[in-house]
């Protein structure tokens, strides 16, 4: 068995990611307090909106200063700024070994999967790791003190990538897993059928989860830059093709094409946060960019 | 089906390279780990099965075009039907007999020149795509035609250009070169023989031959086979079979006798009046007559004036020609050595006269006038047999050992060497020779075993001669019984290849010859002293070694003639030399390395001369005559039934002259194509086949259904 090779993790470039923020749109429950907005409106802090009162309510709320201009009970309610549980899910299948640039797409993974962790924890948020193939094999529960950053990385140094994959039936797992409605980043190549793989991704929606998938694509991939006669080999089930690429490579792109369509408009449809993330651009730029994009 | 060049065939292994191709290819492909592998497999199978097929079909198409390309260079022929829907044509070859019997002449000339005439007639009216080849023969068929060709114009040109040989004819072999022509040229067709039918150059007894001729006739699609018979008719010939020389050995100032054998063969049986003139070095020199009353032999002798060393010219001419001229001359080279020296190795010299074995050989071999009827042309050197190593052997006709004690190895070797290239030793073992010494030099290959003694107070005699050696043949008659031996060496014959010539009345053997190389060495079982025997004091001594040393010399000489078309083997000194035909024709000879070169173009007769340098040709040396074989001038002619009984299953037509040529248009049935165009056309074919095939392969496909996922 060869050794097994140590991820090294570009920190300087994932320091320059984590000054972003990464606000969840919608509002998450957490212990502490944080920039997110909470679910349960408090009366400290931060004034939200006035109601009226109801038979139950608190009366400690009602505000009198209105209640002397109009007569009428109104309840004063505050949002509470809440800390953010966020699961970093993370695809350690064969495909993404897969590369035509210096790095593999895991490696390219593990950083975008690193800088997001460091980046939920200085903004006072909890991150955790899920590293997965057909399986978990993985799962770290968010912390939010500074050395859990530490066993992150330490994860995604070791990590490698695995056999075969079956995103939609782990995403399931996963799902069932996490219980605390949180923001779910899946780092994935997403190379499986595009209906299970909405299905997975749905159930997180159905547990009220916000969720971001991070779709990780080498430009080969897309632009099929192939002119000779070629064994295409498998990368997780080891089956070998020999293709004249003159003859498949308009249809197999035309059918890539579709596939990343379809992909993109189910996201939409499910309120998924879709963006797709080119190897060739250094992962920290388009973290940037992406987050920048978040953010307006 | 049969090629035209069935050697091009050796190729067709190239016809596999396209798999070769496709084979490396697939060792050479490019590799690639891929991830979506699924968008390959799941929704390009189709295309990916068809580009297989294309793949698989492309590399048929290749190897189709190879196939059909080289099938086209080697020029398949077929025959039947197919050959006639593919404008298959009539072939023939046509074979015409240049032996030195097709000199015959009637009164429109010689059957040779007529034969040429008809065959350049009838080539011209052969019906239109007819293919035709020719060729000429005497002992071997010459033609420039590999096969049949529709140029008819270039064929009639080889037979108006053919010369008349000197050779006797076969045909036999004739028609097996001619079948091949025709199996060439697809096969079918017909040979047209155009001969005087004389009965032995047909070879009839040879009946392997005519199983070789039948095989190759049946090989070449069983031609039909025309026989022309071009004789005008000849009724009685003279001609010149052979000339000897009395003394067949000749040296500077004989005057030697030479004897014509002059035979006529007549078919009435009537006698004629032979008169033959004999030229040397171009003067004519005697002419006489004989008058043959029937067919038979007879023997005209001429007296040669005295001759002077070096080669001559010679010919002998029938001043009454006859219906067949080419054996009415028959020419010769007379060869006169200056001398013939003997080397005689003493091996116990004496200053006491007739004390040395070596003092009677020099007797024998030079003895006075008075003791021999004509004199002797031998000269003696004698020298120490200790010399012998440094001695040139060569420059000697002969080399006799008397009484050498023992032979060391330097001498050994230069004897080998001396008979290995034609020499002739005579050894007599002596009183001084050391039987153990002379057994281990291993020469001659004839061990000593010691002497035999005669019983006390009666002599040896000697008895059995070889009654088939011209050496010993007449010795009973010679005086056999005046020697008596009193002690001889045991000679040990054993499983050798020697010959003993004389044996003892107990047997023992007495003079025994081994053949060494081309040469031979004699050894007899006494000295050449009168210490074993009184041989010595006997003419015997002196018969027997001129006779050996001239029985020798007349086997190993040039011959006085030859047939033609005998080989000649020239030694060439180094320098530029020029062989010059009976005709004056030059030939430049190249030397060969080791000097020996066999020039086989003899086909004509006459004198051939060999000029060194810048040798004028009237003064270049008589190297070699070449004549008429005897069997040429037989009348005996072979008929219709003999033929036929030769070729059993060959449908042969026999005519005259005059109607010979009729049937070369009848009987087109036998047809054969040999024509490339539609294997061309096919690979043509392929070839464009190949070039949309590849072209359309590097089309991107059209077939992938969109919104089709893995």
């Amino acid at each position: 068995m060869p050794p097994r090779k140590e991820r090294q993790i570009d920190r300087r470039a994932i320091g320059r990611v984590s000054r972003l923020q990464l606000r969840a749109r919608q509002a998450v429950e957490g212990y502490y307090s944080g920039i997110h907005k909470s679910p349960y409106h408090g009366f400290n802090v931060e004034f939200a909106e006035y109601r009226e009162y109801a038979p139950g309510d608190d009366p400690r709320y009602v505000d009198w200063r209105v209640l002397a201009r109009t007569d009428r009970f109104f309840i004063k309610q505050f949002e509470a700024e809440t800390n953010l549980s966020c699961y970093v899910l993370l695809d350690a299948s064969g495909s993404m070994e897969f590369t035509s640039e210096p790095e593999t797409r895991l490696d390219y993974g593990a950083a975008l999967a690193a800088s997001l962790s460091l980046l939920m924890l200085r903004q006072g948020d909890q991150a955790g790791l899920v590293v997965f193939d057909h399986g978990v094999r993985q799962f770290i529960p968010p912390r939010g003190n500074a050395r859990h950053f530490g066993a992150i990385i330490e994860a995604l140094e070791q990590v490698q990538a695995g056999s075969d994959t079956n995103i939609g039936a782990v995403l399931h797992e996963i799902a069932e897993r996490v219980r605390r409605r949180s923001l779910v980043i899946v780092i994935s190549d997403l190379l499986d059928d595009v209906d299970t793989l909405l299905n997975g991704l749905q159930h997180f929606r159905h547990r009220r989860h916000e969720v971001i998938v991070l779709h990780l694509l080498d430009d080969a991939e897309i632009e099929f830059p192939f002119d000779r006669v070629t064994l295409f080999e498998g990368m997780e089930r080891g089956e070998q093709v020999v293709v004249d690429p003159r003859v498949v490579a308009e249809s197999y792109r035309t059918r890539f094409r579709t596939y990343l369509e379809r992909l993109r408009r189910g996201c939409t449809e499910k309120n998924i946060d879709y963006q797709r993330l080119q190897l060739s651009e250094p992962f920290d730029r388009a973290l940037t960019a992406y987050l920048g994009r978040r953010a307006k | 089906m049969t090629f035209l060049h069935p050697e091009l065939l050796i190729l067709s292994p190239l016809v596999a390279l396209p798999i070769v191709i496709h084979l490396l290819n697939r060792m050479r492909y490019r590799r690639v780990r891929w991830a979506a592998i699924d968008f390959l497999l799941t929704s390009e199978r189709r295309a990916i099965r068809r580009a297989r097929l294309r793949q698989l079909l492309l590399m048929a198409l290749r190897m189709l075009l190879l196939a059909t390309a080289l099938a086209a260079l080697a020029q398949p022929v077929v025959r039947g039907g197919l050959a006639a829907l593919l404008g298959g044509s009539t072939q023939v070859a046509v074979v015409l007999d240049a032996s030195a019997s097709m000199s015959a002449t009637g009164t429109g000339g010689s059957a040779f020149e007529c034969g040429k005439r008809m065959a350049r007639a009838e080539l011209r009216e052969l019906p239109r795509g007819t293919r035709a080849a020719a060729g000429t023969f005497a002992p071997a068929f010459r033609s420039p035609f590999r096969e049949p060709l529709q140029d008819r114009a270039a064929v009639a040109a080889v037979l108006r250009d053919a010369p008349l040989t000197g050779g006797a004819g076969d045909v036999p072999r004739a028609l097996i070169a001619a079948a091949g022509t025709l199996g060439r040229g697809g096969g079918g067709g017909a040979i047209w023989l155009l001969t005087d039918l004389q009965a032995s150059g047909w070879r009839v007894q040879d009946t392997a031959e005519w199983d070789q001729v039948r095989r190759a006739l049946h090989d070449a699609g069983d031609p039909r086979l025309l026989i022309t018979d071009l004789v005008p008719g000849v009724e009685s010939n003279l001609s010149i079979a052979a000339v000897r020389t009395d003394p067949a050995v000749l040296v500077e100032g004989d005057k030697p006798k030479l004897t014509a054998t002059v035979e006529l063969r007549s078919r009435t049986g009537a006698g004629t009046v032979a008169s033959v003139g004999l030229f040397l070095d171009g003067r004519r020199i005697d002419t006489r007559t004989h008058e043959f009353a029937a067919s038979g032999r007879a023997d005209v002798v001429f007296r040669l004036p005295t001759l002077e060393s070096g080669a001559h010219a010679g010919r002998l001419e029938l001043t009454s020609p006859d219906a067949l001229p080419a054996d009415d001359q028959f020419h010769f080279v007379l060869r006169a050595a200056a001398q013939l020296p003997v080397l005689v190795a003493d091996g116990a010299p004496s200053a006491v006269p007739f004390d040395a074995a070596a003092d009677f050989v020099e007797l024998a071999l030079r003895p006075p006038e008075s003791d021999i009827s004509q004199r002797s042309h031998f000269t003696t050197r004698t020298i120490p047999a200790a010399e012998l190593p440094a001695a040139e052997l060569d420059a000697f006709v002969a080399v006799v050992l008397a009484d050498v004690p023992a032979l060391d190895p330097d001498a050994v070797a230069r004897l080998r060497a001396y008979t290995a290239a034609g020499g002739l030793v005579v050894a007599f073992p002596g009183a001084h020779t050391d039987v153990a010494a002379w057994n281990s030099a291993g020469f001659p290959d004839l061990p000593l075993g010691g002497t035999v003694e005669s019983v006390t107070g009666k002599k040896m005699r000697l008895g059995a001669v070889s009654p088939n050696s011209p050496l010993t043949a007449t010795l009973p008659a010679e005086g056999l019984d005046r020697v008596l031996v009193e002690r001889l060496f045991r000679l040990d014959v054993g499983e050798r290849p020697a010959e003993t010539l004389i044996h003892t009345e107990s047997g023992q053997p007495f003079f025994v010859r081994l053949q060494a190389g081309k040469g031979k060495v004699y050894v007899f079982a006494v000295s050449a002293q009168a210490d074993f025997s009184n041989l010595p004091f006997t003419q015997l001594l002196l018969l027997i070694l001129h006779r050996a040393i001239q029985t020798h010399l007349v086997d190993a000489a040039e011959p006085l003639a030859r047939p033609a078309f005998a080989e000649l083997r020239l030694s060439l000194p180094p320098g530029a030399h020029r062989l010059i035909l009976p005709d004056g024709e030059p030939v430049p000879l190249a030397r060969p390395t080791d000097g020996v070169l066999a020039f086989d173009q003899t086909d004509r007769t006459g004198i051939y001369r060999l000029a060194s340098g810048a040798e004028p040709p009237e003064e270049a040396e008589p190297v070699a005559a070449f004549n008429v074989p005897a069997s040429e001038s037989e009348l005996e002619r072979v008929d219709a039934a003999t033929v036929n009984a030769l070729l059993p299953n060959v449908p042969v037509t026999l005519s005259q002259a005059d109607s010979g040529a009729d049937s070369l248009s009848e009987g087109r049935s036998s047809r054969s194509a040999a024509s490339t165009f539609p294997l061309a056309a096919l690979a043509i074919a392929f070839l464009l086949g190949e070039v949309l095939l590849a072209w359309s392969m590097t089309r991107p496909s059209k077939t992938a259904t969109e919104g089709e996922t893995p």
